[in-house]
C-alpha cells in the first residue's frame, strides 16, 4: 500500500481537477445567486422580441408591472439590434413614467423604425418632461403619419405653450385623424394662443362641432366676444358651431344671444339655439321662456322638438298649454318630445291629456308617457300603469312595471305577480320583480321568494329576487328590533 | 482508477455537495398549508385559494409558480397573470392585485393569497403551485379543481290564437342550464314533421349560449315567437310573419310534430309539440 502525500494530493493534474471542479461549482453558484427578480427582467426584456405578439406583449406587460427595477435593462433594450425590441422597451418605458428614461427616450426619437420613434415619442408624453417638447416639435415633420400621430398626443400631454404654433400648423395636415388629435391637443393645452386656429376650425364640416365643445372650455371673455362675432358668420356651419361652443359654455351671458338666434334663417342654427338653451338653469333661462314657446310654432319639426324639450328642461310651466297642444301633432317625434317635456315639468294638469294618449301607435310614444307620468307623480296614473302590463310591447311592460314600483302603491302587487305567470320577456320580468321588491308585503315576500328559488327562471331575475327579498327581510328585521317589546 | 484520484474527486464532490446544500439548505421556512377552491362552472372565473405559512420569525420574500391556472378548448395550459393578496377582509375590494412577476412579502404565520383559474371545458385540472426563494424551491402542491359539465334541458311552450279561418300557434322555447359554468355554440336544430307522412317539411339551425343555472330564449326578437304554425281552415293569412323565420302553414287536415334538439360536447337533448294538439296553450319539456 503506497501512502499518498500531501503534495500528490495537491499534484499539478489533480490540483487541476479540483480548479475545474471549484469553477464549475463557482458558475453554478453565480447562476443560482443572481438576484432572482434581476434575472426575472432579462428573461423578460428577452421576451420582448418573440415572434409570438402573445409572449413579446406579456413580456411587456410583465415589465411594466415589475416598474422600476426593469428601467435600466429596458433603457438598454433601446439599443438592442431588434427593433420589436426597442420599440416595446420604448412602450414600456412610459408605463412606468420614470423621468430617468426622458433622455434614452430622446435619443431614440430618430430611430430608423417609425415604430420605435412612435412609441418613444408617446412614452416621452407620459413621462411629462418638458425638455421633449422641442425634440417632439422636430418629430412633427416626420415622413410616418402614425409617428405624426402620437407626437401630437404627446404634445397635447405635456401641456406646453410652445407647441401651440406648430400643431396648428398641423390642423391643416391632409390626415383627418391627425387634424384631430392636433385639435385635441390644442384644446389639452389650454393657451389662447390656440383659440383662433380653433375658431377657424368652427366652418370645417368634420371637426367643427368637437372644435365648437373644446372653446366651450375656455374661460375667457375674449373667446366669448370672437364666438359672439362669429354668429354673425355668412356660413351656416360656423354659425351652428359658434352656437354649440357658446352654448355649451353655459355662460348666463350667451342666453340673450343664443335667444337672437331662434330666428336664424338656418334651420340647423335654430335647432342648436333652442337645444342649448335647456341647458341653462331656470332662472338664466327666464328670458328664454317665451321665445321658446314661440319657437313650438316654428316652421321646421326639429326646431319645434328642440324648443319643446328646452321648455321641459327648464320646467316652465307657462309652456304646458302648448306642449299639451303638440300632442295632437302627427309627426311621433313631437309627440314624444312633447311628451317628455311635460314629464320635465311635472304640472298635475297634463296627466289627464297624457292618459288620453296612452293609445297612441307608436311605443316609444307610450313608454314616455308612463316615464312622464311617474315623474308627475300623480296617483291616477296606477290603474293605466297596471293595464299597461300587458301591452304588446316589451319596452312598454317595461317601462309599466319600473313605474309601478317607484308609485308605491300595493295594489299592484297581484297584478304584478299575474303578469309574471305569463311574461316571457327577460327584462321586462326583472323590472317586475324589482317592482315588487319596492312594494313589499306579504304577497309580494311570497312571490318573491318562489322566485327566488325556481331553477327554471332567468338567473338574473332570480337574483333580483333574491336581493329584494334580502332587503325586505333586512328592513322588517328592522322594523321588528326598533319595536318597542 | 488509482486511489489517489479516487480521494480528489470525492474531496471535490463534497466540497460541491457542502456548495448545493449551502445554497439549498438554507432557504426560508415557507410552506404551502393549505389549497382549496370551490367547484367552477366551464368559461367562468374562481379562485383557487392558498394558504403559506412562514415558520420563520421574519419577513421573506418568495415567488409563486402556478401551472395549469387558465386551460383553453385545446386543452393547452395559460399561466395565470395576477395573485390577489387578501388583507384578511370580507370585503372582496380590500384586496390587492399584484403581478406574479412580483415577490409577495409574507410575514410570519400564515398568509393567504388566492389566484385565478379558469378552464374551457369540464374536466379536473390539477393545479401545481411551487414556492420559489431566489431560486430555490421551498415548497410544492398540486390542487385537482373540478370543473362539473353544464346540464342542458329544452322546454317548448305554445300559444293558439285564431285569426279569419286560421289557427296560429306561436311556439316559444327555452334552452335551461341547470348546471353550472356555461354552454357554449350549443348547436340547436328545429325539424317540423307532418305527422301523417313522417315527411319533414321544414328544418333550421341555429347556435345559442347559456350560461350556469340560466336558461336562454330560443326567440331572436323580443316579443315575437321562435317558431309559427298555421293551420288554415280556408285560405291562408298570408302574413310574412316577420321578423320570425320558422314558419309552416298546413291546411285542416294536416297536424305538425315540431321538434327541437339541441347537442353539446356529446350531451343531446330534445323537446316536442304536436300541432294541432286541440288545447290552446301547452308545454313540453325534453
Amino acid at each position: 500500500m503506497r501512502m499518498i502525500k500531501r503534495y500528490e494530493l495537491l499534484s499539478c493534474r489533480h490540483a487541476k481537477l479540483m480548479v475545474l471542479l471549484i469553477l464549475l461549482f463557482g458558475i453554478c453558484a453565480v447562476c443560482l445567486g443572481q438576484d432572482p427578480l434581476e434575472a426575472r427582467v432579462e428573461k423578460l426584456v428577452r421576451g420582448l422580441g418573440d415572434e409570438d405578439p402573445d409572449i413579446s406583449y406579456a413580456s411587456a406587460d410583465g415589465l411594466a408591472d415589475i416598474g422600476e427595477p426593469a428601467v435600466d435593462p429596458l433603457i438598454k433594450a433601446l439599443k438592442d439590434d431588434d427593433p420589436q425590441v426597442r420599440s416595446l422597451a420604448a412602450r414600456v418605458l412610459g408605463e412606468i413614467k420614470t423621468q430617468k428614461a426622458a433622455d434614452p427616450l430622446l435619443e431614440v426619437l430618430d430611430d430608423p423604425f417609425p415604430e420605435v420613434r412612435m412609441n418613444a415619442s408617446y412614452s416621452l408624453g407620459l413621462i411629462g418632461d418638458t425638455e421633449a417638447v422641442e425634440p417632439l416639435i422636430g418629430l412633427l415633420e416626420d415622413e410616418d403619419e402614425e409617428v405624426v400621430r402620437y407626437t401630437v398626443i404627446a404634445l397635447g400631454r405635456l401641456g406646453d405653450p410652445r407647441a401651440v404654433e406648430p400643431l396648428s400648423e398641423v390642423l391643416d395636415s391632409e390626415s383627418l385623424d391627425v387634424r384631430r388629435e392636433a385639435m385635441h391637443s390644442l384644446g389639452e393645452i389650454g393657451d389662447l394662443g390656440a383659440v383662433d386656429p380653433l375658431l377657424d376650425l368652427l366652418a370645417d364640416e368634420k371637426l367643427g362641432t368637437s372644435a365648437a365643445y373644446i372653446l366651450s372650455r375656455f374661460e375667457s371673455e375674449q373667446v366669448f366676444g370672437k364666438l359672439t362675432v362669429l354668429l354673425d358668420s355668412r356660413d351656416p356651419t360656423t354659425r351652428t358651431n359658434a352656437v354649440t361652443a357658446l352654448g355649451n359654455g353655459r355662460d348666463p351671458e350667451a342666453v340673450p344671444f343664443l335667444v337672437e338666434m331662434l330666428d336664424d334663417r338656418s334651420p340647423g342654427v335654430r335647432r342648436e339655439a333652442a337645444y342649448y338653451l335647456g341647458h341653462f338653469e331656470p332662472e338664466e333661462a327666464a328670458p328664454a321662456e317665451q321665445p321658446l314657446i314661440d319657437a313650438l310654432g316654428d316652421s321646421e319639426p326639429e326646431v319645434r322638438e328642440a324648443a319643446a324639450r328646452s321648455l321641459g328642461k327648464i320646467g316652465s310651466k307657462e309652456a304646458v298649454p302648448s306642449l299639451e297642444e303638440l300632442l295632437q301633432d302627427k309627426n311621433q317625434n313631437l309627440h314624444v318630445a312633447a311628451v317628455a317635456a311635460l314629464g320635465d315639468i311635472g304640472d298635475p294638469e297634463a296627466v289627464d291629456s297624457l292618459i288620453a294618449l296612452l293609445g297612441d301607435e307608436a311605443w316609444l310614444v307610450r313608454s314616455g308617457i308612463v316615464q312622464s307620468l311617474v315623474e308627475i307623480g300623480d296617483p291616477q296614473a296606477v290603474d293605466p300603469l297596471i293595464s299597461l302590463l300587458g301591452d304588446e310591447h316589451y319596452r312598454v311592460r317595461r317601462s309599466a312595471a319600473e313605474g309601478l314600483g317607484k308609485f308605491g302603491d300595493r295594489r299592484a302587487v297581484g297584478p304584478l305577480l299575474k303578469a309574471l305567470e305569463t311574461e316571457r320577456e327577460r327584462d321586462v320580468r326583472i323590472e317586475e320583480v324589482r317592482a315588487l321588491g319596492e312594494l313589499g308585503g306579504p304577497e309580494a315576500i311570497e312571490g318573491l321568494s318562489r322566485i327566488s328559488t325556481d331553477m327554471e327562471e332567468y338567473r338574473n331575475v332570480r337574483t333580483v329576487a333574491e336581493e329584494a327579498l334580502g332587503k325586505l327581510k333586512g328592513e322588517e328585521g328592522a322594523v321588528n328590533t326598533s319595536s318597542p317589546s | 482508477m488509482k486511489k489517489g484520484n479516487i480521494i480528489s474527486v470525492s474531496a471535490a464532490l463534497l466540497i460541491l455537495l457542502l456548495g448545493v446544500f449551502w445554497l439549498y439548505g438554507t432557504g426560508a421556512d415557507v410552506h404551502i398549508a393549505d389549497m382549496s377552491s370551490s367547484p367552477i362552472g366551464v368559461r367562468e372565473s374562481g379562485q383557487l385559494d392558498i394558504v403559506l405559512q412562514n415558520n420563520g420569525s421574519k419577513p421573506v420574500d418568495v415567488w409563486l409558480e402556478v401551472e395549469n391556472a387558465f386551460v383553453d378548448m385545446n386543452g393547452e395550459a395559460r399561466s395565470t397573470s395576477r395573485l390577489i393578496i387578501s388583507n384578511d377582509s370580507a370585503d372582496p375590494w380590500n384586496a390587492e392585485f399584484v403581478s406574479l412577476q412580483k415577490p409577495i412579502h409574507l410575514l410570519p404565520g400564515n398568509n393567504s393569497v388566492s389566484v385565478w383559474i379558469g378552464y374551457a371545458l369540464p374536466g379536473k385540472y390539477p393545479v401545481n403551485v411551487k414556492v420559489v426563494e431566489n431560486g430555490r424551491l421551498l415548497d410544492e402542491g398540486t390542487y385537482l379543481v373540478e370543473t362539473p359539465p353544464p346540464e342542458i334541458h329544452l322546454k317548448l311552450e305554445y300559444e293558439m290564437g285564431r285569426r279569419n279561418t286560421s289557427d296560429v300557434y306561436r311556439i316559444y322555447g327555452y334552452l335551461i342550464n341547470k348546471g353550472t359554468g356555461s354552454a357554449l355554440d350549443v348547436s340547436t336544430n328545429l325539424t317540423v314533421t307532418e305527422e301523417g307522412t313522417g315527411e319533414p317539411v321544414f328544418t333550421s339551425s341555429r347556435t345559442y349560449d347559456v350560461r350556469g343555472n340560466d336558461k336562454s330564449a330560443l326567440w331572436t326578437w323580443p316579443d315575437y315567437p321562435y317558431a309559427i304554425v298555421e293551420i288554415a281552415h280556408g285560405n291562408p293569412l298570408e302574413e310574412p310573419y316577420m321578423p320570425v323565420q320558422n314558419v309552416v302553414i298546413g291546411g285542416s287536415e294536416d297536424r305538425f310534430r315540431v321538434n327541437v334538439t339541441s347537442t353539446w360536447q356529446g350531451q343531446a337533448v330534445s323537446a316536442e309539440l304536436l300541432l294541432p294538439s286541440g288545447k290552446e296553450t301547452g308545454d313540453a319539456y325534453d
